[in-house]
């Protein structure tokens, strides 16, 4: 029941807002189609574009930061746009939900604090997955226009244009590698809703905001926002961002913020939460 | 008006909101130290083993390199500005939104004029974010000069990046470099004071707290990111406002031209058109 609830206030009903990602999206596809078309009037695109290379694109984040070659460094704006509109989406819907509209009316009915709490983790995974899904779409949309062929191989390549790597990967590896982006950005909105629950929403957005400004400038596996930083994965760069290790360490945040949020809400005054936001 | 400012700052004051982010700003300007004063005694140590032909062209750390917004090696100051936009908005943009949600406006107009109260809070606003900022760097300033010398810049270290190359008010950073600090430090204040504003601004068109709050910050990641997909580096905000200039070409008139237009869009919207509606 809460979970139909959540799913129709939640996403049906404020449908807007999932226009963000396909704006984002749009304009990384650009700045692909710009880099591409200079790669091969410089004569350095070795083949055609693919699909995959256009998500990869979309996906990559900017090399580590090195203070002695700062000119060198790019700011990952596309991603931090995409952490920041998925923390602007999640941290508006539950709880605001519980204090301003009637979710408080919808929690009684329910009659279970801990199956409120499993419906809003289940609701911030749709969310998340609707998130990529959309921008998945919109690239495939994009190379149906550009002329570009869809597959799921990421061929090797010594184009600057493209994210690969010293195989041409497939398969297993290749989901591994990006399903990293959506289970970060799951980790990041669990820990988000927890502090916001123990705190205000804004909280939660700003150590978001936090966890992705420590993530761009260390190359540390803890600064978990590198794990959706696919440039720097062990696979593309020189560094100790290993896929596995990646997820595991992802779905033990992911487990950790939900049993804390469970055992919190079970004893949460939600009228002193009321008057506090 | 006064009557209404003071109770403005008088909340203002007494938020506990507002201590926060300046408690924020504070924890990472000590973590930046920390980390910089075991970087220093790792150097003295090893030019007290090995002298300081180790250390290859060696000029000691200084105030200019190592004060957060001069410090280019470190995520801490890089990260702390990113944060400046949230922390900004925290203490005191949602109060129009909540004064508007739950009845308080409607309160405080039969007190007070109309005009009065939205000046007043555009004011206010404005200063909270300006506050935290202003607090934070200078907080931050003052730990370093008591860790690091004055010793001025010397642009053939490469060690003081605004000292480089065309960068904005190189001179004044060579020769008067206190002053320069001082400068950006009220730049920083006044535009983040400004995304304070802009939060505010927000609160026209939402009742939800949380979206008139971070509202500026993601409108300010926004634009940075459109600047940067057209590569105009120089025009961007999350660049320009780092006070060691991370690219070249950076123009004052680019600052103030950017602060013009916010600032006379948010009194157009706020002190013109919100403050004609009529409330009840």
């Amino acid at each position: 029941m809460y979970y139909k609830y959540d799913l129709k206030n939640g996403i049906l009903y404020d449908k807007n807002k999932f226009i963000i990602p396909i704006i984002i999206t749009i304009i990384a596809c650009i700045g692909f189609n710009s880099e591409f078309q200079s790669a091969i009037k410089s004569g350095y695109a070795d083949r055609e574009a693919e699909f995959i290379d256009v998500l990869m694109y979309v996906l990559k984040g900017e090399k580590p930061f090195d203070p002695y070659n700062n000119e060198d460094f790019k700011f990952p704006f596309s991603w931090l746009i995409n952490q920041l509109s998925i923390a602007f989406i999640i941290g508006k819907y539950p709880l605001s939900e519980l204090y301003d509209n009637h979710g408080a009316f919808v929690l009684i009915k329910g009659g279970s604090r801990r199956k409120w709490v499993l419906s809003k983790y289940l609701w911030i995974v749709t969310v998340c997955i609707i998130y990529y899904l959309l921008i998945l779409m919109t690239i495939l949309i994009f190379c149906k226009i550009s002329g570009f062929a869809v597959s799921l191989e990421l061929k090797t390549s010594q184009s600057f244009a493209f994210l690969t790597a010293s195989k041409t990967f497939t398969g297993i590896k290749l989901i591994k590698i990006l399903l990293l982006p959506l289970f970060t950005s799951i980790a990041l909105s669990f820990m988000q809703t927890a502090i916001s629950l123990v705190f205000q929403s804004v909280y939660g957005f700003a150590f978001v905001l936090g966890v992705c400004g420590i993530s761009i400038y260390s190359n540390s596996i803890w600064a978990i926002g590198n794990c959706s930083l696919l440039m720097r994965n062990e696979q593309f760069n020189y560094s100790d961002i290993n896929t596995d290790k990646a997820l595991i360490l992802l779905c033990t945040i992911i487990i950790i913020s939900f049993l804390f949020s469970i055992i919190y809400f079970d004893r949460y005054d939600i009228l002193r939460g009321r008057r506090e936001n | 008006m006064s009557s209404a400012l003071r109770h403005e700052f008088y909340r203002l004051f007494h938020s506990k909101a507002f201590y926060f982010s300046i408690a924020v700003g504070v924890f990472f300007s000590i973590w930046l130290l920390s980390e910089q004063l075991v970087e220093m005694e790792n150097n003295r140590l090893l030019i007290e083993k090995y002298g300081s032909i180790k250390q290859g062209l060696y000029y000691p750390e200084s105030v200019f390199n190592r004060f957060i917004g001069l410090d280019y090696l470190h995520k801490q100051s890089q990260t702390l500005y990113m944060l400046f936009p949230i922390l900004a908005s925290i203490p005191y943009s949602a109060s129009y939104c909540i004064d508007k949600k739950s009845g308080y406006l409607k309160n405080l107009l039969t007190r007070e004029r109309k005009n009065n109260y939205f000046t007043a809070k555009f004011i206010t606003v404005f200063f909270s974010g300006f506050f935290v900022v202003f607090i934070t760097l200078c907080f931050s300033l003052v730990i370093t000069m008591m860790f690091f010398p004055l010793l001025p810049p010397e642009a053939l270290t490469a060690e003081f990046p605004a000292a480089l190359g065309n960068s904005m008010f190189k001179e004044l950073f060579i020769d008067y470099p206190l002053l320069y600090t001082f400068i950006y430090i009220l730049i920083d204040s006044v535009f983040f004071g400004l995304i304070a504003v802009i939060s505010m601004t927000a609160g026209m068109i939402t009742s939800f707290s949380f979206v008139s709050l971070s509202s500026g910050t993601i409108l300010y990641y926004f634009v940075s990111y459109i600047i940067s997909a057209l590569k105009l580096n120089s025009y961007n905000p999350s660049v320009f406002l780092i006070p060691f200039q991370p690219y070249e070409n950076i123009r004052f008139t680019f600052i103030a031209a950017e602060t013009a237009i916010i600032l006379i869009v948010c009194i157009y919207l706020f002190l013109k058109e919100e403050a004609k509606k009529d409330v009840l």
